[in-house]
């Protein structure tokens, strides 16, 4: 892991009361950060690395699904048929669950051997996605961060299960951000990885730079959030005047 | 318009806080129902119908931001397609990020739609083009589950900071895809404080309306899952995997 990582310290700012998790998929084993020593499902590593330091996830540490979107195992019949939602109560049949898998990503076999998760604050690597756990409020600051020098409208893809090929994964083969509510989807929710009415945003290395910089240059909060709710009315039609103002004026 | 012939009903058991809401997207004045006395938004319109209880159909007359362009009840101004606007409120670092965005957002072609028709779910008379739900995220899990159960439908969403009405009322329509946004995510319903955050707000074009019905009929609606402690789900899932593989090996 050569590259360093970028300033993140604007994201201090937030007060984040869960801390930005950085991940890093590797071919070859992470110097220097320490072996995860349990089993865990992907989504729980996450969880995991916000309450502790750095450390890096092998194949033998993985359960659930990660194995086999990180390309470190070939999916079963079983899986890939669909039994398992449908077994579940997730789906009303298997071929329901099965067209999901047309569209979840994967890596590629045998490309990816360890993951490093880290706390953002505290990554001693460059992340190839941070994922942010935020409110609603914080939220709409962060989204609009990913727009405000862009004008990208912002897509979310996820499925009833498998959420974690969603968070991790799609956002690193892409290149696209992606984000959900807490309590969508079966696996989080079953085991409880979060409570319900928080926003998981998933970012991509690429798109991190220009968000830390739109940061540093947006307002947090806009002055028509401030605004009393029986003024705001006025407020968008002084604002709107101003404009066409300006536009006759040529 | 067509009555009503979907049966409704399985979206009572939810007891949504706010009120399902259907639209009518009409070339022509809808009869037996009166126009909105006010100005406002389309993104407020909703609510208002929620507060009302009694239908309504409102005309480009009836709307004061963007609502009325997106419809296509109106041709966009040069102002607005520009993105100045949104630069203004300082939700953009310049006006090519908001025309960039503009320019995504779909529209219904001008003349095609004159009049929406709003009504809550328990006074619909006639097939909704689109319904709306305001939801929780339990509540929303279930709905998207049901929109899944049968299909296998992945979740999509796509909406824009501004100009979100293009997403939540056009997209859908046209797409026949259902969308969705977490509240207080876009300027003009969080400025005008429609809606508190922490809710979901689903809309649903009517091609998914029955699915869903049918669905939510058919499925459990809290998932044993939810309900075990960690270590029953464990248990369970253990056991789920070993009966499938058994099942397997023994065809």
């Amino acid at each position: 892991m050569h590259s360093t990582p970028y300033d993140y310290s604007i994201f201090e700012k937030f007060n984040f009361e869960r801390k930005p998790v950085g991940i890093k998929f590797l071919l070859n084993r992470p110097a220097g950060i320490e072996k995860l020593d349990k089993s865990l499902t992907f989504c729980q590593m996450f969880k995991e690395a916000q309450d502790r330091g750095p450390f890096y996830a092998a194949k033998e540490n993985f359960a659930c699904m990660g194995p086999i979107l990180l390309g470190m195992r070939e999916p079963e019949p079983i899986a890939l048929s669909g039994q398992i939602g449908a077994n579940d109560g997730i789906f009303k049949e298997a071929r329901a669950n099965r067209r999901i898998y047309q569209h979840i990503p994967r890596l590629e076999k045998d490309t990816v051997r360890y993951v490093a998760f880290s706390p953002a604050d505290k990554s001693p690597f460059d992340p190839d996605v941070v994922i942010f756990t935020a409110n609603p409020g914080q939220a709409e600051i962060l989204l609009r961060a990913l727009c405000y020098s862009t004008g990208k409208i912002l897509t979310t893809r996820t499925t009833p299960a498998v959420i974690c090929a969603w968070l991790f994964v799609y956002p690193f083969v892409s290149g696209e951000p992606n984000f959900t509510v807490t309590g969508l989807g079966f696996g989080m929710k079953a085991r409880r990885v979060l409570p319900e009415g928080l926003i998981l945003i998933s970012i991509p290395y690429d798109r991190l730079p220009m968000t830390i910089e739109n940061l540093k240059d947006m307002d947090w909060i806009l002055p028509a959030y401030s605004v009393e709710e029986d003024e705001i009315g006025e407020y968008f039609k002084k604002a709107a005047g101003k404009i066409w103002q300006e536009y006759e004026k040529g | 318009m067509i009555p009503l012939r979907t049966d409704l009903s399985v979206f009572r058991k939810f007891n949504f806080e706010y009120a399902p809401v259907g639209i009518k997207y009409l070339i022509n004045k809808p009869e037996g129902i009166e126009q909105l006395d006010k100005i406002m938004a389309l993104c407020e319109m909703v609510n208002e119908v929620q507060q009302r209880g009694t239908p309504f159909y409102i005309t480009k007359e009836n709307e004061n931001c963007g609502g009325r362009m997106t419809l296509g009840m109106e041709d966009p101004s040069p102002i607005a397609e520009s993105g100045q606007v949104g630069m203004k409120y300082g939700i953009f670092q310049e006006p090519r990020a908001n025309g960039k965005m503009n320019k995504q957002a779909p529209r219904n072609s001008t003349g095609t739609v004159n009049y929406a028709v709003f009504a809550t779910m328990d006074k619909l008379t006639f097939e909704p083009d689109l319904m709306i739900f305001i939801a929780t995220f339990s509540q929303a899990e279930i709905m998207l589950r049901a929109a899944s159960y049968s299909t296998g439908e992945i979740w999509s969403s796509k909406i824009s900071m501004v100009g979100a009405c293009a997403w939540l009322f056009t997209y859908p329509y046209q797409s026949g895809n259902i969308n969705y946004t977490p509240t207080g995510m876009t300027f003009g319903m969080k400025a005008r404080k429609i809606y508190p955050e922490g809710l979901i707000l689903l809309s649903i074009p009517y091609n998914w309306i029955p699915i869903i019905a049918e669905n939510l009929n058919q499925m459990e609606w809290v998932l044993p899952s939810y309900t075990d402690t960690r270590e029953e789900f464990l248990a369970r899932s253990e056991k789920a995997m070993m009966e499938l593989a058994q099942e397997f090996m023994n065809p």
